[in-house]
């Protein structure tokens, strides 16, 4: 199993081990009908269901995967290069969503447009590979767009 | 019949003025640009428009808000297509198969079929509203929840086609979808779930997730994969953008079936539209004797549920017009228009103001014909702004996904969520978890869990009531019918294949 399908599976566990527990609070049934916490409380303990019988599987599977190789004198994964740059790729990939987070953070006291500029020349410049002042211009070009458009147009405020 | 065509034509003298087709024109125009941005569908360019009718006569006023409807829904389909951001629930069947083709380097033609298809939907529609409507809102009306609740299990029912290969996974996102659909007030007990911050109460913007999911989704992807699109240089040749005939032929059959089912079940409300493109994407899939093309830019799997998207907005006009039943947001804030203009809308409405709604009626046959004109021309001018900004698309999906979700209600919330959902759709595509299934649940889950409640309500605990009713009896044997079927065909082949073998 991937790093990326645990952290996946491992997420969707957690949420669904909250809201399991969030449900128990509520009414289950009523005189008439089923309660608000039917649904949210069934689901969630087959999401759980589902996500171990699914580890479970990947478990099996990869065990008789590794019999069949060492039986047949296969080698493990190889490529310790491309493991490198997978994980050189990931850290930009994650550098790119901390960079989106701060920028909404920063919408919360300056509105949207100044950080969302600031954010446009970052992915275009650090993300994207190209020049500062390519970047630079490029992300006036497309700002200025979405403000014409967002905020001249139909009147939603931006800034 | 004749009766019909009178009014109908009574219409058209009332919309045929310069003034009104330049309006029109305007409207399909404006509908269009807003749809195409994500973030903003049919209820939002509706609500954006309104307040320029104030002055204006109850037709023209009713001609540039179903102008800019059925605009919205041409344009939803052009960022699914060119950039995998869906602006509404059915524009993701859309990018389904349309975004793929775009990687081929056929985002043209993509955007070609859909239009033709898009037309050919809307105008069955429209013949439906102008002929029938009367007689199907009058069948329409005797649905209740178990009816409705057994409509949304067969909607959910076509999850089992949007799996994909692993129906485990297809299982687990379902439910993470149903859990994701609780969040917010429960209508039918008044219980507000886990609203860990007030902004939950609502629930989550249901265009948040889709934002989040494909629009951020895909560019997370791209980032990690280093993938670069490379979709040639600038090219106005008109060969490139119209389908040729053998693509017309590959398009008509579904176009036509997605005209059916689009106009039928788009009467209903809530999720027509949407419940109608998955169906008739399903349906597709099915029939067609290369299903394992589906995913990957299959004509026949982009032109039916285009044709539905369009047929559905005749249809949802069917029960405001006759019955005054709004079935979408769109609607209801025509139906709000309706009340502003003096206007009564329900049973007497047709024949009260009879000239207005007609002049409406022909102002949308005028607009169809005009969005197919100007989306056709557009084509060129949209692909080839995308091959010139190519290398900068990431920044600018970002730039629109985030600006998109900040409109749903002028605050970071819905960013934060469509950041969420943007990880959460990276992880689904790159560990091959189908987005398909959850995004049906997203929507199709609270409206299956309310019908669901009123019905047993209504029986007081039975779970008779879904057998006793004809129409849901109907259902349920239509279901199972499917089912048994689906499973004796698995088994056929897999002998054939033996037997082959």
């Amino acid at each position: 199993m991937k790093i990326s399908e645990i952290i996946l599976l491992g997420g969707l566990s957690v949420f669904s081990g909250s809201l399991l527990w969030g449900s128990l609070d509520m009414p289950y049934s009523t005189d008439t009908t089923f309660g608000p916490g039917f649904i949210p409380l069934n689901i969630s303990i087959a999401l759980l269901v589902l996500i171990a019988a699914l580890v479970i599987r990947t478990v099996l599977r990869s065990r008789r995967g590794l019999a069949t190789s060492e039986a047949t004198g296969g080698h493990g994964a190889h490529g310790g290069e491309n493991g490198g740059v997978e994980t050189l790729s990931a850290l930009m990939l994650v550098g790119a969503i901390v960079a989106i987070a701060l920028c909404i953070y920063a919408m919360s006291f300056v509105g949207v447009l100044i950080p969302l500029g600031v954010l446009l020349v970052i992915l275009s410049w650090r993300f994207s590979g190209h020049g500062l002042l390519k970047s630079v211009a490029v992300s006036l070009i497309v700002l200025a767009v979405i403000y014409l458009i967002f905020s001249v147009w139909l009147r939603i405020p931006l800034h | 019949m004749l009766d019909t065509l009178a009014s109908l034509s009574g219409g058209f003298e009332t919309v045929l003025t310069f003034q009104n087709i330049v309006l029109i024109f305007l409207a399909g125009i404006i509908g269009t640009v807003i749809g195409a941005l994500p973030g903003l569908g049919p209820s939002a360019g509706i609500a954006l428009m309104l307040p320029l009718t104030f002055g204006m006569p109850h037709a023209s006023g009713l001609c540039l808000l179903t102008g800019v409807y059925m605009g919205t829904m041409y344009g939803g389909r052009i960022t699914s297509i060119l950039i995998n951001t869906p602006g509404d629930a059915p524009a993701i069947i859309t990018a389904l198969e349309g975004y793929p083709m775009m990687r081929q380097g056929k985002g043209g033609l993509a955007l070609g079929i859909s239009a033709i298809s898009s037309f050919v939907g809307g105008f069955f529609g429209l013949a439906v509203l102008v002929f029938f409507a009367p007689i199907v809102a009058e069948y329409a009306i005797f649905l209740g929840p178990p009816e409705y609740f057994m409509l949304m299990l067969v909607g959910l029912s076509t999850i089992v086609l949007l799996a994909g290969a692993d129906v485990f996974k297809a299982l687990i996102v379902t439910c993470f979808g149903f859990l994701v659909s609780t969040f917010g007030s429960d209508y039918i007990s008044g219980h507000i779930r886990f609203a860990f911050v007030p902004e939950l109460i609502e629930g989550i913007d249901f265009v948040a997730i889709i934002i989040g999911l494909y629009g951020l989704g895909e560019v997370f992807y791209n980032l990690e994969r280093k993938i670069v699109l490379n979709l040639g240089k600038p090219n106005f040749s008109f060969s490139d953008y119209i389908p040729g005939r053998k693509e017309m032929k590959e398009a008509s059959a579904p176009t036509l079936r997605g005209s059916i089912l689009g106009t039928f079940i788009g009467i209903l409300p809530g999720a027509g539209a949407t419940i109608a493109t998955f169906l008739a994407y399903a349906l597709e899939r099915k029939l067609s004797k290369t299903p394992e093309n589906f995913g990957k830019g299959a004509i026949a799997g982009l032109a039916s549920p285009e044709a539905s998207n369009n047929a559905a907005v005749p249809g949802s006009l069917i029960p405001l017009i006759t019955l005054g039943i709004p079935g979408s947001g769109g609607t209801a804030i025509m139906l709000g228009a309706l009340i502003m203009f003096g206007l009564q809308p329900g049973p007497l409405l047709m024949i009260q103001s009879g000239d207005v709604v007609w002049a409406m009626i022909a102002g949308l046959i005028l607009a169809n014909f005009f969005l197919l004109a100007s989306n056709v021309l557009l084509i060129p001018l949209f692909v080839n702004l995308l091959r010139l900004v190519q290398k900068h698309l990431p920044s600018i999906v970002v730039g629109l996904c985030i600006v998109g979700a900040f409109s749903l209600n002028y605050g970071t919330f819905n960013i934060w969520i469509a950041l969420i959902f943007g990880v959460v759709g990276y992880l689904m595509r790159k560990n091959d978890y189908p987005t398909g299934p959850f995004i049906l649940a997203v929507v199709l889950a609270p409206l299956a869990e309310n019908y669901f409640r009123q019905s047993i309500m209504l029986a007081q605990g039975s779970w008779s009531i879904f057998i006793d009713r004809p129409v849901s009896l109907a259902l349920v044997v239509f279901m199972v019918l499917v089912v048994c079927a689906s499973i004796i065909s698995k088994q056929f082949l897999r002998r054939r294949e033996v037997g082959t073998e």
